[in-house]
């Protein structure tokens, strides 16, 4: 039927011929219903100026021509992207005689909006209901009668593929074209427009009396989320998962990281050792700082990688959003704002991005609560020193370990907010947040491993990167003597720069079981990054050690006498002690940096001097009282 | 008396925190919810953001929440 298809003129030029839209949300089936009443394929013309397609046809039906338009999808009368636009202009234009609204029966809601904004255009319009068919599988029934009564528009129910309803809605289509031309239209008699709280009532009383739901029996779907999403069964199955990631993680690890290990300190380290025999201090540099920091910290990269699969397996089955509704529910029983979640989310991957995702709330006293409470989440960082610990002191029970950890952080988290919000920073906390459910499905291979490879190349990033940097810097603040006769890179640790400030702070962590300058060199260049406690540990061993040489897996050995030593005798307290200090004290200084942008120099520093507080504290706390226990 | 919107509206600054609570809260259709949810994030009313638990590919860059940030 078609007589021409036009795909370049402006389709209103042809000012003679009457001309009709097909309108609706974008996927409801308007290509194919042009299809269908055009007799052709769907053919695209570029609208003049744009880049947007617009599909015309000049056909004949039942004696009476018309130019059918088929105009992009559009969700409502306000355009937001410039296909709407187009569409939005379109409809304004004078030239436009008749509106076929297509309205999805399985989506009625929404296109219903669009019709009731249509409507106030003050066009002839026509609806044509598709997707009865979906609907009808759903348990989605319209009365046509009732939805025409209540729009006061004629409703014919389509199915363009099966050609059911066509015929029909032709006929109304040229009986209503025909009418056009004996009524004299008043186009500026137009109806007052309806803001968006009563068109939404309209459409609600419109689905209430023209709309019956048979299927109320909640879907599978539906019964797994209420388990997994309930305050109970939700907060355990969150745990347990928690419980198996860390386990596994820590399981399967162990024998790729020895067979890493052997090969750094087997195969890598005595080539390069022969090398650089005649030259003692590049020797140092590159044996006893670079290789052996970052050495051992490459080991972790098993760990890290079977973590970020784990996760972005969670993370793809749509697991992890029902995760973040049991978490909310945390949240906001400790008083918390719901959209506090989205940087604490960021914040279990790094702090520095989390400090800025505070963004997302709008009150300030808000961002700057949250902002203060991100450098308690246990960044990714962090964990890489939670398993090489708990590895070492609690072999088989690693997993539960960092699974605590994970525990105390959330707590810290949440009663560090408490304490803010009930004392420094008074207010309501009312910012909610509503997380939309992903359906459940298989996770895709692509996905989580180009997501966990993403996760695991930025680990190597801050290996090669700063923590190089680093260990570097700490080798040349070894080499520095500061007392006796030595010279640079040959000075004996405890007469360096490095050693007197690791012995220099020593004795504040008495109290805490773990005061070894070993560990409080550490934990002072564990304020550049967190990673790099573990390649200082391998660098104060190393360089400690009579032979300035070590093993990698000797590592584990010397650690552990000296917190047995510094413990007298209580080491698991102390190791306890020590992982809530590096759980609570201040990440890294890119995070006082972000926070330093976000809220100011006074409330960076105050939030150091509270992590540093609350972190000391809690170790003695836990180390004092842990002794009596353990 | 309280429109569709206003039952929407109340669910969610008490904290109901999924679409399904709300359509079981205020006993409404599931598409009318889902309509109002849309038109609260069309007026700016809600905004709309991804949960991610890290930074994305493209840094920054791909972050939805990096509105604003320093270069």
């Amino acid at each position: 039927m078609c007589s021409s298809c036009d795909q370049n003129k402006h389709p209103t030029t042809a000012l003679k011929t009457p001309l009709v839209a097909l309108v609706g949300r974008p996927n409801v089936g308007k290509s194919t219903l042009f299809s269908r009443i055009s007799g052709i394929h769907r053919k695209m013309g570029n609208w003049p100026a744009t880049t947007v397609e617009v599909g015309s046809a000049d056909i004949v039906v039942n004696g009476e021509e018309f130019r059918i338009l088929d105009i992009p999808g559009i969700s409502s009368l306000s355009p937001a992207s410039p296909d709407e636009k187009l569409t939005h202009d379109i409809l304004m234009e004078d030239d436009l005689d008749l509106i076929v609204a297509i309205v999805d029966a399985s989506n009625i809601a929404r296109c219903l909006f669009l019709v009731s904004q249509l409507k106030e255009l003050n066009k002839p319009m026509v609806v044509a209901l598709t997707m009865t068919d979906i609907a009808r599988r759903r348990g989605i029934y319209v009365d046509i009668e009732a939805l025409s009564r209540g729009l006061d528009i004629k409703v014919v129910a389509v199915l363009p593929r099966s050609k059911n309803g066509t015929a029909e809605l032709e006929k109304i289509l040229t009986q209503t074209l025909a009418q056009l031309k004996t009524d004299e239209r008043d186009l500026k008699e137009s109806t007052p427009p309806l803001g968006d709280d009563q068109r939404i009532s309209f459409v609600s009383d419109l689905i209430t009396s023209s709309v019956t739901r048979t299927s109320t029996r909640p879907t599978l779907s539906d019964r797994v989320d209420r388990f997994l999403t309930a305050p109970i069964s939700g907060a355990l199955t969150l745990l347990g998962v928690l419980w198996i990631v860390f386990q596994s993680t820590t399981t399967l690890a162990s024998p790729f990281q020895n067979w890493i290990s052997s090969i750094i300190s087997g195969v890598i380290t005595p080539p390069i050792e022969d090398v650089l025999i005649s030259t003692p201090w590049l020797k140092g540099l590159i044996v006893d700082g670079v290789i052996s920091g970052v050495g051992t910290l490459l080991t972790f990269l098993p760990v890290m990688s079977i973590m970020f699969l784990l996760l972005s397996l969670l993370e793809d089955s749509g697991y992890m959003a029902r995760a973040a509704v049991v978490s909310d529910r945390l949240m906001r029983f400790a008083g918390l704002p719901g959209k506090a979640l989205l940087p604490l989310i960021v914040g279990f991957g790094c702090n520095v991005p989390a400090v800025s995702a505070t963004r997302a709330l709008s009150d300030a006293r808000h961002r700057l609560i949250v902002g203060l409470s991100v450098p308690f989440t246990a960044c990714s960082a962090r964990l890489a020193v939670y398993i090489f610990v708990a590895g070492i002191f609690f072999g088989g029970n690693a997993g539960t370990v960092v699974f605590g950890m994970y525990i105390v952080s959330i707590t810290l988290v949440i009663l560090f907010a408490l304490f803010l919000r009930l004392t420094l920073i008074k207010g309501a906390m009312r910012e909610p947040l509503l997380i939309e459910l992903p359906p459940y499905r298989l996770p895709t291979t692509t996905f989580v491993f180009a997501d966990a490879w993403l996760r695991v190349r930025g680990f190597l990033k801050e290996v090669g990167g700063i923590v190089v940097i680093t260990v570097v810097a700490i080798w040349f603040l070894m080499a520095v003597p500061i007392s006796g006769n030595h010279q640079f890179a040959n000075t004996p640790v405890n007469e360096s720069a490095y050693g007197a400030i690791a012995k220099g702070i020593t004795p504040i962590f008495a109290p805490t079981g773990f005061a070894d300058w070993h560990t409080a060199g550490a934990l002072v260049t564990g304020f550049v990054a967190k990673e790099v406690v573990i390649s200082s540990w391998a660098q104060n061993y190393s360089v400690d050690s009579p032979n300035r040489q070590l093993i990698i897996s000797d590592l584990g050995k010397k650690l552990k006498l000296d917190f047995e030593r510094s413990s007298s005798g209580h080491s698991s307290a102390a190791v306890i002690a020590f992982l809530i200090f590096l759980t609570s004290y201040t990440p890294c200084v890119a995070t006082i940096a972000a926070q330093r942008r976000e809220f100011g120099l006074k409330w960076a520093l105050t939030g150091v001097a509270f992590q540093l507080a609350i972190a000391w504290l809690l170790a003695v706390a836990v180390f004092q009282i842990g002794r009596l226990l353990i | 008396m309280s429109t569709p919107r206003d039952l929407v509206l109340a669910a969610y600054v008490s904290g109901t925190s999924t679409r399904r609570k709300i359509v079981e809260v205020t006993l409404l259709d599931p598409d009318i919810v889902d309509l109002i949810i849309d038109t609260m994030i069309h007026s700016g009313e809600m905004n709309r953001y991804v949960l991610q638990k890290d930074c994305e590919f493209g840094g920054c860059r791909g972050c939805p929440l990096s509105e604003g940030c320093a270069p």
